[in-house]
């Protein structure tokens, strides 16, 4: 799984979150989206999953998404948009851009943890056996 | 023959003497009888042969010529009478003419002219005895012997016995043919006469009367003779008749009457001359000669009802002949032209003509002349007094009875008080005309003008229809302008001439000549300025400059709004002098009037449009600013809570990982990072809220049902409601002219107030709303803790809090918000009432529904 992430608060928070779910991930970071690109572009095999920031620098989350996308490379990669952004055009954008869903970023752990299900649901969705 | 028979029975025997006066007994008594002259002719030279020795005899008498003529002469041949005629002893009309005895005519010296002739016819003696009447020697009876003779022994007596005889007899029976052809002269005339002739007796009854009136009462002279008019003619009538017979009668002297008779065709007037005639026996007749004169009473009628026309006419009538001299003047032509008809008549119709028109007169003789009438000739006349008036003339020839033209007759009418009233009204008419083409004129302006709402095109067509409508060459409209160094005249619009010329005609040294227009204080006209001293422009120079303006007709209107401002003034100019006239004057003022009116609302839209674009602007300023700020406070709200939540989770993660091995005031310190950070997360929000909250809203408020938007409210806070065991009650709710989303907020933030600040008690709320003098007034009161009034002013501050935020949740900004939102719709918000542990009462005022 690619974690496109740039707060470290956050990575910390999310591994830990995704510790938790059933499935076992190696969770690779990239810390902004040129770096994300790349590893997309140089990687033998496309991750199971793509969390991906909007807001990181270099090349943001939209274009990270549309290039996934549009490109011939793991196109299919199922993406879940992970953002502090409460605007409805963000998250209707991300949908339009062929995201599969779209988390916000809560201000407590609590509430973060439900991350998790929307990882399960997504995947399961998609069909990687659980 | 017979006369002589009974000569010739006479007996021989007898002595000579008894013998002749036998044959004078029996001439006489055949003389008696004769009916003819010739007769009695024949009678007595018959006689004197057989009682004298003559051998022929003959009778000659004088006629009407005084020259003896043979009347009877037998046996004597044509050449002796011819030769002898004319010759006798005795004038005509001789008294004591003696017979003249010739015994011989060779012996005799008087006849010697005669003796050739008196030979040849065999005659020797002859013997003249004059035949006489009462009047002298008529003629003479002539004896001839053939021998020379000697008249003896009685021969001369018989002679003269038969004569006399024959005298006598001649003159009675010529006397009596004399008598019988005068009557017959006399029956001639009186029935060729077509006058009423006839004779009454003194009774009345008719002697006579002639053909004419025969024929023309149908009656003959057999049936009227005798009669009376009475038996003849209706009593009136004949009464009538009879009166002036009778005067004639009475008076013995003639007198003319005029008698009205009815005949065929009519009433006939007849003037009747009657007179006496005096019968031998004393009594008197009436004679009576009438003539027809009902053509001539017509005529004379007709001639004094012409008269008549004539004096009264109103017209002068005046004939003149072909001289033209006048020769008759009526009374109107002594009222028209003051002289009387003596002063006139016989004088040559040219004094009645002015010195101009003497040629008309000749001109219109000749007319005459040819036999032409003039008709309705409009000229000028003279009158005694000098004045020259307006006639119209109608002339036409005069005929006399034979059809030549012997005059001409002239009526002529005074036509100068037609001909003034004329022009006169003419001049009305065109003053009307030009009044009315002028109001035409600038009711067409107007409307144009009022239609122009561009200030430079409104005062550049005002410029242009005034030159038009003015007839000036060229014309300005100069606006008055003063700038920083004086008075100076811009001009604005012109036409008909180039700027710089008209520039130049502005020049200071006309200052004056404009001053009054731009003071607005009159309307200025010159006929020539380069004449009137107060001109003001010098007279042109020998040598004009090209370009430079020459004015000479000028006419100038200040244009001056309703309220006395003055726009400029309107100026015209022509290069010809007297071009502008009052009128001019008038319809100048007129358009710089409608001028002023079109430019003050032209002004007035320039204003309004200028306004409205400055409100476009700052409208679209508000809503660029509105949105920058929407903008900005989503970013920066975006962009502010981002660092805090990481803040957050990291000081959860810390607290879970090794809050219990922190010493207590380290955990207190990382308990207010934690809180700090909840807390200007939630001042963010609030911030977040409070812009979005007062952005400038889009169009008009609606009106909207208050009672709707509350009941709204109560739902969405039903949970909050239910929670806290309030209750909630309000009434009717009055219409609004406000955004449903913003009284909504009011109701929201009042209510969970109401109930956020409660005291030991369940909340009780009540709302309520009404209607007064075009706003909402809503009421919001609790039963909470209440406010202690000197904080009452101080609750909407921004961030104001009046307690701890441990004690109640909030970031102060809830009033705030609320002001500004019933700010925005011109209302107020306030605390009514509030008493610390009893409950507060918050007002609000809105608009209320707009109509």
């Amino acid at each position: 799984m690619l974690l496109v992430e740039d707060s470290p608060t956050d990575v910390f928070v999310i591994k830990e979150v995704l510790g938790g779910c059933r499935i076992n991930f190696r969770i690779d970071v990239a810390k902004d989206g040129q770096e994300a690109l790349r590893y997309l572009h140089e990687s033998g095999r496309c991750p199971a999953l793509v969390l991906l920031d909007l807001n990181i620098p270099k090349v943001d989350g939209f274009q990270v998404l549309h290039e996934l996308r549009a490109g011939s490379k793991c196109h299919r990669t199922p993406v879940i948009v992970v953002s502090s952004s409460r605007a409805d055009e963000d998250r209707s954008t991300a949908e339009q851009l062929g995201a599969n869903a779209y988390f916000q970023k809560p201000a407590d752990l609590d509430s973060y943890t439900e991350l998790g299900q929307v990882v399960e649901r997504v995947l399961g969705r998609t069909g990687i056996g659980f | 023959m017979e006369v002589m028979s009974v000569v010739a029975h006479a007996s021989p025997a007898l002595d000579p003497e008894a013998r002749r006066l036998r044959a004078l007994y029996e001439l006489v008594a055949a003389l008696a009888k004769a009916s003819a002259l010739e007769e009695i002719y024949d009678l007595a030279l018959s006689s004197l042969l057989e009682t004298t020795a003559a051998d022929r005899a003959a009778i000659l008498l004088f006629d009407q010529d005084g020259v003896i003529r043979f009347k009877a002469s037998p046996g004597l041949s044509p050449e002796y009478q011819a030769a002898v005629t004319g010759h006798s002893p005795w004038a005509f009309g001789a008294r004591d003419a003696q017979p003249v005895i010739v015994n011989d005519a060779l012996r005799n010296e008087d006849l010697a002219p005669y003796l050739d002739i008196l030979l040849r016819e065999n005659i020797r003696g002859l013997a003249f005895f004059p035949l006489i009447s009462d009047s002298g020697v008529f003629g003479k009876l002539m004896l001839y012997y053939a021998e020379p003779h000697d008249c003896g022994g009685g021969e001369l007596e018989v002679a003269q016995a038969i004569a006399s005889h024959v005298a006598l007899a001649t003159e009675h029976k010529r006397a009596e043919l004399a008598r019988a052809h005068s009557e017959r002269r006399l029956q001639g005339i009186l029935d060729n006469s077509t006058t009423l002739i006839w004779v009454k007796d003194s009774r009345g009854r008719y002697q006579l009367i002639n053909r004419r009136y025969e024929e023309l009462f149908h009656i003959t002279k057999e049936q009227a003779l005798g009669k009376t008019d009475y038996d003849l003619f209706p009593p009136e009538i004949a009464e009538r008749f009879l009166e002036s017979d009778r005067a004639v009668l009475a008076t013995g002297e003639p007198r003319t009457v005029e008698e009205r008779v009815q005949q065929n065709d009519g009433l006939h007037t007849y003037i009747s001359m009657k007179f006496p005639i005096w019968e031998p026996d004393g009594s008197a007749s009436v004679c009576s000669i009438a003539t027809d004169v009902t053509d001539r009473k017509q005529l004379d009628l007709a001639g004094q009802r012409l008269a008549a026309i004539v004096e009264s006419s109103d017209d002068a009538i005046v004939s003149k002949d072909l001289n033209g001299i006048i020769t008759s003047w009526n009374a109107a032509a002594q009222r028209i032209f003051g002289y009387t008809s003596e002063e006139v008549v016989g004088r040559p119709v040219s004094i009645l003509a002015p010195p101009d028109r003497l040629d008309e007169m000749p001109r219109i003789l000749s007319k005459i002349k040819a036999g032409q009438r003039v008709e309705h000739y409009e000229t000028r006349r003279r009158t005694k007094d000098g004045r020259v008036i307006d006639v119209a003339l109608t002339v036409s020839p005069i005929h006399d009875s034979e059809g030549r033209i012997v005059g001409a007759s002239k009526i002529a009418r005074d036509i100068t008080e037609r001909r003034i009233a004329e022009q006169e009204r003419a001049v009305l008419l065109s003053r009307e005309q030009e009044a009315r083409r002028t109001a035409e004129l600038l009711n067409r302006v107007g409307p144009r003008l009022l239609a122009q709402l561009e200030l430079g095109k409104l005062v550049q067509e005002v410029t242009d229809i005034a030159i038009a409508l003015v007839g000036a060459e060229f014309g300005a409209f100069f606006q008055n302008v003063i700038d920083d160094t004086g008075e100076s005249y811009l001009v604005y619009s012109h036409s008909g001439a180039r700027r710089e010329a008209l520039a130049h005609f502005l020049a200071p040294r006309n200052a004056g000549l404009f001053e009054p227009t731009f003071r607005g204080e009159r309307v200025v006209r010159y006929d020539d300025l380069t004449q009137d001293p107060h001109g003001g422009q010098n007279p042109p120079p020998a040598d004009v400059p090209s370009g430079q303006l020459l004015v000479r007709s000028y006419l100038a209107v200040p244009v001056v709004t309703r309220s006395g401002e003055v726009l400029g003034g309107l100026f015209f100019g022509h290069s010809a002098a007297g071009k502008f006239t009052e009128n001019h004057e008038a319809l100048a003022t007129g358009i710089a009037a409608q001028a002023a009116i079109g430019m003050d609302n032209a002004r007035l839209f320039e204003q309004a449009q200028w306004v409205q674009k400055e409100l476009q602007r700052s409208n679209e300023e508000l809503r660029r600013a509105n949105r920058d700020l929407e903008v900005f406070a989503y970013s920066a709200s975006h962009d502010l809570q981002e660092p805090l939540r990481t803040i957050a989770i990291s000081a959860e993660i810390i607290n879970r990982n090794s809050g219990r091995l922190l010493p207590p005031e380290d955990a207190m310190f990382l308990a207010s990072i934690r809180t700090g950070a909840k807390r200007m997360s939630a001042l963010i929000q609030d911030l977040l809220a409070y812009t979005r909250a007062t952005k400038f809203e889009e169009g008009p408020p609606p009106n909207i049902d208050s009672g709707q938007v509350l009941a709204g409210v109560f739902e969405d806070l039903r949970a909050a409601l239910e929670e806290a065991g309030a209750t909630v009650v309000s009434g009717e709710m009055p219409a609004a002219a406000i955004h449903a989303t913003r009284l909504a907020h009011l109701f929201q933030n009042l209510i969970s107030n109401a109930i956020k600040y409660r005291s030991k008690e369940a909340p009780r709320v009540q709302v309520a709303g009404y209607d007064r003098d075009g706003w909402c007034v809503f009421s919001v009161e609790d039963n909470g803790i209440g406010i202690e009034p000197q904080f009452a002013e101080q609750i909407f501050g921004l961030f104001k809090r009046l307690h701890g935020r441990d004690e109640y949740p909030g970031s102060g900004i809830g009033l705030a918000i609320c002001q500004r939102i019933v700010e925005q719709y011109g209302g107020r918000i306030w605390l009514e009432r509030s008493e610390p542990g009893r409950g507060s009462t918050f007002c609000f005022s809105i608009p209320s529904r707009r109509r």
